[in-house]
């Protein structure tokens, strides 16, 4: 599915991350022009068989995701990432 | 709000004539007789103060003092603190009252009783009788200004006889400073709070007393301290305190700024926020070391120290999607 302009919604992210500690999520417009969404925690561990889901309520045109540590010690090693996204409006009214 | 009473003297301090406890003028009986809460009505005896001499004719002093280490409060009827121990916050109302029992025989129409706070304050002439009971005298301290829980312990309190009778006498117990407190609240700002800082760096704090005097904490009245070293004032007004952080403070880790007062807005201690004092001249060579999951400094001392800080928030961020 291609996208030209359209808002989407980001719904769901889902990831597959190891480390220590705990992966803070956010989603970002372009610019941080609009309000970002502080998206659930994830805690880490070094070595998992599960890709955990976090649910996101997220609405714009390009949407960036951004993950980090904050702890002294903390890690993390990240392999995929997926979002799942959805286009809702043709674009923002004049 | 709630209740305090000060009621264990420590001290003895100007005295004249000759006072005598439970048997003897010893300062640590006039202590204990003083301090005592009950005393035989035929006797005399389980704790007493008075005037011991052949002819009580005269006026006679004694004056008593607290501090501010001994367990001397009670709040609420609990068990007594310091005055060093009073919560954070701590204020006294302006009603003070001192109060000392006494039992005895004085003649009357002629003998007087002052009661002091501080040296150069007393009450009007009391009635002078005899075996009036634990309530016997009373004074309210003085209100202009209003007596601080400080001021208090700093003045201690005094009696002051006169006998017109060669055989009066008197003894006194039970004295006690008692009243109405409150805990304050007030606000400040820390504009480092919970931040690396290093020697050398200056720390503000601000507050607004200036313009609401009722709910800011007044910095002229307070003492600052961290565990690492005694903090100097650089500025000290109503409204702001600045200091350096000292050098004794190099590589002292995480540390609690503490507010003290001295008792004219607030008694105890507060922690107004923390501090991480990190290594000074730490910078220098920097080796990466794959796994590692810290920074580590060296202490420019060249002692080997060192201290592991964290790496500054490891962040990525995905392209966009969309658009």
């Amino acid at each position: 599915m291609g996208f030209n302009g359209e808002l989407v919604h980001l719904g769901v992210v889902r990831m597959r991350a190891i480390g220590s500690g705990n992966l803070l999520t956010d989603a970002h417009s372009l610019d941080d022009a609009s309000n970002s969404s502080v998206l659930p925690d994830i805690p880490l561990l070094a070595a998992t068989n599960r890709e955990p889901t976090i649910l996101a309520n997220f609405i714009d045109q390009r949407i960036q995701l951004e993950i980090r540590t904050t702890e002294i010690d903390e890690w993390f090693e990240i392999s995929k990432i997926v979002m799942f996204v959805r286009p809702i409006a043709t674009g923002y009214p004049q | 709000m709630g209740t305090y009473q000060v009621d264990i003297c420590v001290s003895v301090g100007t005295k004249t004539g000759e006072w005598e406890g439970e048997n003897t003028g010893a300062d640590a009986e006039l202590i204990a007789g003083i301090n005592n809460q009950v005393i035989d009505a035929v006797l005399l005896k389980g704790g007493k103060l008075h005037i011991a001499s052949p002819s009580a004719v005269g006026t006679w002093l004694i004056r008593f003092g607290f501090d501010q280490n001994s367990d001397i409060i009670s709040l609420d009827g609990a068990p007594h603190i310091s005055y060093n121990n009073l919560p954070a916050g701590f204020g006294i109302l302006a009603d003070a009252v001192l109060t000392i029992g006494s039992r005895g025989s004085v003649t009357t129409g002629g003998s007087s009783l002052k009661l002091q706070s501080g040296p150069l304050t007393e009450s009007a002439a009391l009635p002078f009788v005899g075996g009036i009971g634990a309530n016997g005298y009373v004074f309210a301290l003085p209100v202009f200004p209003v007596p601080t829980m400080l001021d208090i312990i700093n003045d201690g309190f005094g009696i002051e006889t006169t006998y017109t009778g060669a055989t009066d006498f008197s003894a006194f117990y039970f004295a006690r400073i008692t009243g109405t407190y409150t805990t304050f609240a007030f606000s400040w700002d820390m504009s480092q709070d919970g931040e690396n800082a290093a020697v050398g760096e200056l720390i503000t704090i601000t507050s607004e007393f200036s313009i609401d005097p009722a709910n800011s904490m007044d910095l002229t009245h307070v003492t600052l301290s961290m565990a690492c070293g005694i903090i100097v004032p650089i500025i000290q007004t109503t409204d702001l305190f600045t200091f350096l952080v000292p050098d004794s403070c190099d590589d002292a880790g995480l540390q609690t700024l503490t507010a003290t007062g001295d008792g004219t807005q607030f008694s105890g201690s507060v922690a107004l926020g923390t501090l991480t004092i990190l290594l000074t001249n730490a910078s220098g060579i920097y080796t990466l070391v794959p796994g590692k999951r810290q920074d580590t400094y060296y202490s420019s001392h060249r002692d080997g120290t060192t201290v592991d800080i964290k790496i500054p928030d490891p962040t990525g961020r995905t392209g966009f999607v969309g658009g």
